[in-house]
């Protein structure tokens, strides 16, 4: 334990120091995932099959802020899905014009969700998302966690029914029934309503779990929503699988260790009172190591 | 020698300024009501114009029924449903909208009564 406090310390150091340069390399990481995905997805477009361009684009992302690089993926990908279809990019376009000025006008946050989401479900790794948000983000980031997971199966549909998406012989006048076949294609996808429902669910089970004011609530939380999801991944037969499922719950409980550094053995409860109030205070201290290899420092022990 | 009291309360408030001091400074030049209000007017043309393109794709679905109808009288009782669903939806957003910056109004305001209580704070101190 005491190794593995000082391995977090030192990361942590390691992070303040050049977390610039990790910003951009994770910016870069996210960039290419989605651009991989969507020649992968989409394969429409060959400038990206092209893997410099990929890289070249990536690398322009990395520099700009979390929406601007939002904004520069969705531009990609609505020139991909063009390349096959404009009726569907125009549908395409319409959604992310509506969730740009419905979601992110008032909460312009987490931008990096709508990306992350479709990313995570093509490497079949939804699981880690909701259990990660629900502990650090807010609630209301199901939004544009379901936005990004209807994206996803939209890109799907694209690739599985060209039959129905690309009729050249289509006159103007089937082109409603284009739309309608496309919107329906999606709609009636039931696998994705119920990705949509367990990564909702766990999100918000997550989020109310981890603000009780129990030991190891966060660990709690993480452990439920991990249940939950692979059990409702299996009777609801979707992509969440066990194993995917534990994977997140792995990389979760390292999240916890490194953002929720409190010491429950050392807890205090405190009863205290002035003229007014009766105070009942339960204090926890954090831990941490001053030193790589050092001793457990405790925080409390000036007082 | 240096005042760790001082250089602490300098500390939160450079930390402050920099998250919030641009979004507080606005607050504070505002009353609630107009505050959220400016935001409603905002989230209302927001709001109506995704509405003018979901109607737009729905209209383009269901171009042919619309070309087969010869009486105009039903085609206007097709789209009404359309206009009830546009004032619903505008009321449950603007009401989301009026009680989200509400919020982030008093939470602001809050934060500027720390923050001036720390700048006292530091007045005292020198």
């Amino acid at each position: 334990m005491q190794t593995m406090i000082a391995v977090k310390d030192w990361i942590k150091g390691f992070y303040g120091k050049y977390d610039m340069i990790i910003e951009i390399v994770v910016k870069f990481a996210v960039a290419f995932a989605a651009l991989k995905l969507m020649d992968t997805r989409l394969g429409f477009w060959d400038l990206f099959e092209n893997p410099f361009v990929i890289i070249l684009v990536s690398l322009f992302c990395s520099i700009l802020p979390w929406g601007l690089e939002t904004t520069v993926l969705a531009f990609c990908m609505l020139a991909s899905v063009y390349k096959q279809s404009m009726e569907i990019a125009l549908l395409l376009g319409a959604f992310l014009l509506i969730i740009a000025l419905l979601y992110y006008s008032f909460h312009p946050g987490d931008p990096v969700v709508l990306v992350l989401t479709p990313v995570l479900l093509a490497l079949k790794l939804p699981c880690i998302l909701p259990l990660i948000v629900g502990l650090t983000g807010s609630f209301v980031s199901v939004i544009p966690m379901a936005c990004g997971i209807i994206i996803y199966y939209l890109l799907g549909y694209i690739k599985t029914a060209p039959e129905i998406i690309a009729l050249d012989d289509m006159s103007i006048a089937d082109i409603p029934a284009k739309f309608k076949n496309v919107i329906e294609g999606i709609v009636e996808n039931k696998e994705m309503w119920a990705v949509i429902a367990i990564i909702v669910a766990v999100l918000l089970i997550v989020y109310l779990i981890h603000l009780l004011p129990f030991a190891y609530s966060w660990y709690a939380a993480t452990g439920v929503g991990t249940l939950i999801m692979a059990v409702s991944g299996i009777l609801l037969d979707t992509p969440i699988s066990v194993i995917g499922a534990v994977l997140a719950l792995i990389i979760s409980a390292v999240y916890v260790f490194f953002r929720y550094d409190v010491d429950y053995k050392r807890t205090d409860r405190l009863r205290f009172e002035d003229d007014d109030y009766y105070y009942y205070v339960t204090a926890i201290p954090r831990i941490s190591v001053k030193k790589f290899g050092g001793k457990n420092k405790k925080k409390d022990e000036d007082y | 020698m240096v005042n760790k009291e001082k250089t602490r309360i300098m500390i939160d408030l450079a930390r402050y300024d920099r998250q919030y001091g641009k979004r507080n400074y606005i607050i504070n030049s505002y009353f609630m009501i107009d505050y959220v209000g400016r935001f409603m007017v905002g989230s209302f043309v927001s709001f109506s114009l995704c509405y003018v393109i979901v109607m737009t794709i729905s209209v383009m679905c269901r171009f042919g029924e619309i070309m087969n109808e010869t009486d105009i009288t039903a085609i206007i009782k097709m789209f009404k449903p359309y206009g009830v669903y546009y004032l619903a939806g505008l009321v449950i957003y603007e009401v989301i909208v009026a009680l989200v910056y509400a919020f982030r109004y008093s939470k602001g305001k809050r934060q500027i009564r720390v923050s001036t209580a720390k700048l006292k704070r530091l007045q005292k101190l020198q």
